[in-house]
């Protein structure tokens, strides 16, 4: 599982406060990909960014931006730490948390995998 | 793309077949009207067959997909697609799920939409027993991960309640699942997003055509073949919002 769809998951369990989900990562690895800066020019407008950057930095990388920088599409160095996290991380082991209180449900991502499953009394 | 699925995968995984390879036909010469960077979601992916090779073909005409999203309900087809995925180099994730659950995919939305559903018409009886494996599937996998069995352990432990039957058991018309996702799918897809479905003739194809219509999209057939005494067909919607 990689960044890219940890920006999509959310707990199905409530209906608020659902997202985004807290990670805890044990195992990731780095499979690279080519970097092409018009595919993921394309792609910034369709992340949640705040959620991406909270997420990155809570996961150590202290220095991602916490705003789309301006002339985004000429700063090479920030495109390059985003195709980094967002296509080449891959997240093997570890889990994800409703971030709600109340709920605290865990989703664990094994195999590189994450089970978003509820059980039937949870639905 | 090369599928490999092991011993246990053979049995636990629905292995690509005539529909399969109908579906897949389809979507080679549909490629060329595909978004550039479009994000690809396809439910009940199984082995990986068709986003695969749809994710393969984008890469090779240098229109990579931004994102290549496989849903299936089945671990072991998680599993299984992931590892070819890899073998094969082709860039894609896989999440567990049962349909569209614990999916945001409100802002991002969907380009392109596959689904191969089980469309096998069956009876109650039928439908009934997949919902009881996919319970003691999901039992076992909290007890294995709770056991803190992990990797191929877990993965070996998952696979003893097999969930085949769930990949073509369609219930009421072939329809119990279909029906669910499409209810789902259409409020998710983007200004000229495409559906691509799989259907048999027993399947309530005109009761879907005009589902699509009065959500706005327009319906095309794509391919008809009969194998034995089915008949297969591919349909495309496209989303004229």
């Amino acid at each position: 599982m990689r960044l890219l769809v940890h920006n999509l998951l959310m707990c199905n369990k409530c209906d608020k406060n659902n997202y985004p989900l807290k990670i805890e990562v044990n195992k990731s690895v780095i499979m690279e990909l080519e970097f092409k800066k018009d595919a993921i020019l394309k792609l910034i407008p369709k992340l949640d960014f705040e959620v991406l950057s909270n997420t990155v930095r809570e996961l150590g990388f202290k220095q991602f931006p916490k705003q789309i920088p301006p002339n985004v599409d000429q700063d090479l160095v920030f495109l390059k730490d985003l195709h980094r996290v967002l296509f080449e991380t891959h997240i093997m082991d570890g889990q994800l948390t409703c971030p709600n209180p109340s709920c605290k449900r865990n989703y664990p991502i094994t195999n590189g995998i994450p089970n978003m499953i509820l059980t039937e009394d949870e639905q | 793309m090369k599928i490999t699925l092991n011993k246990t995968e053979y049995k636990n995984v629905y292995v690509p077949n005539d529909d399969s390879y109908l579906f897949l036909d389809a979507l080679k010469e549909e490629i060329q009207y595909f978004p550039q960077n479009a994000i690809v979601v396809e439910m009940g992916c199984g082995s990986g067959i068709l986003i695969g090779n749809v994710s393969k073909l984008l890469q090779e005409q240098n229109n990579r997909a931004l994102m290549c999203v496989g849903i299936d309900i089945n671990y072991d087809a998680c599993i299984a697609s992931s590892r070819i995925m890899q073998e094969n180099q082709i860039y894609f994730d896989c999440i567990n799920s049962n349909g569209f659950e614990g999916l945001a995919l409100d802002k991002s939305g969907i380009d392109i939409f596959i689904f191969n559903p089980p469309y096998v018409p069956t009876e109650d009886e039928e439908v009934e027993r997949c919902k009881k494996y996919f319970k003691e599937k999901q039992q076992l996998f909290a007890q294995a991960y709770a056991n803190n069995l992990r990797g191929q352990d877990l993965i070996e432990e998952v696979a003893k309640v097999n969930l085949i039957d769930c990949s073509y058991s369609g219930g009421k018309d072939g329809m119990e699942v279909t029906w669910k996702i499409l209810e789902k799918v259409t409020k998710l897809m983007n200004a000229n997003g495409i559906i691509y479905l799989f259907v048999i003739q027993d399947n309530p194809i005109n009761e879907i055509i005009a589902f699509f219509k009065a959500k706005g999209f327009e319906g095309y057939i794509l391919k008809k073949q009969q194998k034995y005494n089915e008949i297969q067909l591919i349909l495309k919607f496209v989303y004229n919002k």
